[in-house]
């Protein structure tokens, strides 16, 4: 039954995003602003949305009411699944995930429609091209799922915990077994897993809108503004849900996966990173942009880019191709998102190359050191730090695949390439906004910057007395607190020029001088979220201590960072789905108890290795990370590290999205008005 | 009079040289500074990949064959060997590990090259593209 519920709203979704696509195409033609494929329109998005909603709900109904003849429920639930993860099952696999998409996708296309006809905007061609450019994308996804990445499939035959054959017609016979394996132990360890999905796809899908206004302003000869003003709030608003699902995801590696660390520049993570990246250059250009006129065609290219690299990043995280280059070919969605992607990108840049003698030819730059060229540095500096880690995580795949010839690309080489350009990045993050638009004069920018720079440099020599003189830290922090106070001084001297004339102190401007320009404030705390994250990236990663696997029989101590560990015990409980053997480890200093940790290894049924979980002690200054590689009644083996200033990173991720939070306020009245007033000037806009 | 410009004169030297002082203090300092106290045997794993799991280190990963590889990378160091002949030997040992750190060579001359090229062509663009043009030569040309 669930089947063919499911079957049915995919198929209705599918239909009518395909209807949707050529409505809104037919409306963005039609020169008649009331064209009656508008209505059209209007019918077809909302059935999509529906048929997508549907999808999910028949999808998480499935697995609550363990209808284990759907082969997704018999392949990754459980009957012994908990909640809330048996509700996050729906996307912890691939052809749920997908459905999730869909969803989201369709989500994005209904906000769009309704602030795209709210009251007091008057929606044209631009807006219907964009929903032609959505729904297209949405018909490629619905399809993946009735075809390569069908969730609903009926089960036609069942081992004992898993479905081994199963059919897309929703009438077949249908058989299930007793009980499925469940989801991927590690998905099922921790809270953040449920989220942190859910949170990064409204992050990516988003990036469909900006794309999509993009090829639409291409396609019907629109460059100009207004594509950007449209589809700047959907930008920021993935970027910030881009910015909390990556914080988060960090933020789960470290406290689930037990290896202490929170990045690997893994090819999962770096799939995450470069649509950030390039959505981040893609901010600053387009204030560019809409600013001075400049960069419109860098602007098309990033776009063209943030989107194609979402679909890269799924690719590699959902074809099998990381793990080997040999085994992508055997789920049939690797090629498909493969197809998709060169369609993508070869008919977009195919376009865009058709249509740049269109482009409005850009007034050119007056001086290198002004707004516009701080913008500029910011933009190749973001797109070479996302080409540095494009290349490497497709060069051993490039490689293997067209020479056979096997080579590893890991930390090392990412660091030793991501740390100078972030310490560039953040150095100009400090400059710019103390930097005047077209040209910025010695005496001008002087007054404005020798204060925070002297404020930094001393906050540097603070830490060299008390702290550490350890370089990358040193630097970190005075790069962090130079970004800081430009932008406080920035902040403080607008405050002061706002009172001058009226009878009030600087201090009670304050908040209205942030109020007059949320996009720009905002902005300057996300900066503040870039510079903390970049003080505890420095901090965790060069101060950090370690202890290599020590053997601790019930009783041991061992001394380790002014920390004394005890082993006292070991304990055992088992749930229905794992069994998780915990270590309890007293934590003393100065001879006195602080804390207790409780690493654990559990071992889930349906995985040959144990999971480890690490105990983590908190304390403000550093995080103390135990976790077991072995554990018996005998003896374990500990592993323990210190993360000094670990939680500002996590301070730091959720500080740069709230900034992108706060800039979006900004945002939402801007559309109509001054909009279409400034579009009426140009000529041949 | 010129007692107040020629105090004016000196004040304005106060802020760049504050500013001088502290930058050298900075840079004395951290150059100066002992290297990290690192444990060798973590530097050298954190260069290996672990060939039973995916992209971790042999430092990172808590598998047993890491660790096996760790306790052997601890012995040649306590037998006195060079980092070189550390990894030569580990490499040897473990045929199908790797290096996360891809040596410079012919077939990886591309990952390195690569943004280096962007790089120099994105600073090319801007300094020649979008430099605006003198603009009294700008006036009797259009583009």
């Amino acid at each position: 039954m669930f089947s063919l519920a499911g079957t049915l709203a995919v198929w209705t979704a599918l239909v009518a995003s395909g209807w949707m696509t050529v409505s809104a195409w037919r409306a963005a033609r039609d020169p008649l602003p009331a064209s009656p494929s508008i209505a059209a329109l209007r019918r077809s998005l909302l059935t999509m949305v529906l048929g997508a909603l549907g999808a999910m709900i028949v999808l998480e109904a499935a697995l609550l009411a363990n209808d284990f003849t759907v082969s997704y429920v018999a392949n990754h639930h459980s009957r012994h699944t908990p909640f809330p993860f048996n509700i996050a099952t729906a996307w912890a696999a691939l052809e749920g995930s997908i459905v999730l998409w869909g969803l989201v996708l369709a989500a994005y296309a209904y906000a769009v429609w309704r602030r795209a006809t709210a009251a007091g905007t008057a929606p044209d061609s631009l807006d219907w091209g964009a929903l032609a450019v959505i729904g297209a994308v949405a018909v490629f996804f619905f399809g993946l799922m009735v075809t390569v990445a069908n969730p609903f499939e009926v089960c036609t035959e069942a081992a004992a915990r898993s479905c081994t054959a199963s059919s897309a017609l929703p009438f077949s016979r249908a058989v299930g077994p007793p009980d499925g394996l469940g989801p991927n132990p590690l998905l099922q360890n921790h809270l953040l897993m449920a989220i942190h999905p859910p949170l990064l796809y409204l992050g990516y899908v988003g990036l469909t809108v900006p794309f999509a206004y993009g090829i639409s302003a291409l396609a019907l000869r629109r460059s100009g503004p207004s594509w950007l003003r449209r589809s700047g709030l959907w930008t920021r608003v993935s970027w910030v849900f881009l910015t909390a699902g990556i914080t988060l995801g960090a933020w789960w590696a470290y406290e689930v996966l037990g290896w202490g660390g929170y990045w690997a520049w893994d090819p999962v993570e770096n799939a995450s990173f470069m649509p950030w990246l390039v959505a981040t250059a893609f901010l600053h250009s387009s204030l560019v942009q809409e600013r001075r006129g400049m960069l419109e065609a860098w602007n098309f290219v990033l776009v063209i880019g943030a989107f194609s690299l979402t679909i890269l990043g799924t690719f590699l995280t959902r074809s099998g191709v990381i793990a080997s280059v040999h085994s992508f070919t055997q789920s049939a969605i690797g090629p498909a998102l493969l197809g998709f992607l060169v369609v993508v990108t070869v008919g977009s840049f195919t376009l865009f190359a058709a249509r740049s003698q269109q482009i409005s030819s850009p007034p050119r730059l007056e001086s290198l050191a002004s707004r516009e060229g701080g913008f500029l540095l910011n933009n190749l500096l973001l797109t070479v730090y996302a080409l540095v880690v494009l290349t490497g995580t497709l060069y051993p795949l490039a490689l293997e695949a067209f020479t056979g010839s096997e080579v590893g690309v890991g930390r090392p080489f990412f660091d030793r390439m991501a740390v100078p350009i972030s310490f560039a990045l953040l150095l100009a993050m400090g400059a710019g906004p103390a930097l005047p638009w077209r040209v910025a004069r010695p005496r001008v920018v002087w007054p404005r910057i020798h204060l925070p720079l002297q404020v930094a440099l001393a906050a540097g020599v603070l830490v060299i007395i008390t702290t550490t003189r350890v370089g990358y830290v040193v630097m970190a922090v005075i790069a962090g607190s130079w970004v800081v106070a430009v932008a406080a001084g920035r902040l403080w001297s607008q405050a002061r020029r706002a009172s001058r004339g009226r009878d009030r102190n600087a201090w009670k401007s304050l908040a209205g001088v942030i109020r007059a320009d949320r996009g720009f404030w905002g902005g300057q705390l996300a900066h503040a979220g870039v510079a903390l994250a970049a003080v505890a990236i420095a901090c965790t990663a060069n101060l950090s201590q370690t202890l290599d696997r020590v053997e601790m029989a019930p009783g041991d101590r061992v001394e380790f960072a002014g920390y004394e560990l005890v082993h006292t015990g070991v304990s055992t409980t088992r749930t229905p789905n794992r069994l998780k053997s915990s270590a309890h480890v007293e934590i003393r200093k100065d001879e006195r108890r602080v804390g207790w940790a409780e690493p654990a290894l559990s071992q889930f049924e349906t995985s040959a290795l144990p999971i480890a979980t690490p105990g983590i002690h908190h304390t403000l200054t550093e995080d103390l990370y135990l976790s077991l590689t072995r554990i018996d009644e005998e003896a374990i083996t500990l592993r323990a590290a210190t993360a000094p200033l670990q939680w500002v990173l996590w301070l730091g991720g959720l500080t740069c999205a709230a900034g992108g939070l706060y800039s979006l306020a900004g945002r939402r009245r801007r559309r109509s008005g001054i909009v279409h007033r400034r579009e009426g000037a140009r000529p041949g806009g | 009079m010129a007692e107040r410009t020629g105090r004016r004169g000196l004040l304005r030297w106060v802020s760049p040289l504050a500013t001088l002082t502290l930058a050298a203090f900075v840079v004395v300092s951290i150059t100066t500074a002992d290297p990290v106290d690192q444990d060798r045997a973590e530097r050298i794993g954190n260069q290996v990949r672990c060939p039973a799991c995916e992209g971790e280190s042999i430092a990172e990963s808590p598998s047993s064959y890491a660790a096996d590889m760790m306790a052997y990378v601890r012995e040649m160091i306590t037998d006195g060997l060079s980092d070189r002949q550390i990894l030569d030997r580990l490499m040897a040992a473990y045929p199908r590990s790797q290096m996360l750190d891809p040596p410079f060579q012919a077939r990886t001359a591309l990952l390195w090259a690569l943004p280096a090229a962007a790089l120099v062509t994105g600073l090319l663009l801007a300094f020649y593209r979008l430099r605006k043009p003198i603009p009294t030569a700008s006036i009797g040309e259009s583009p």
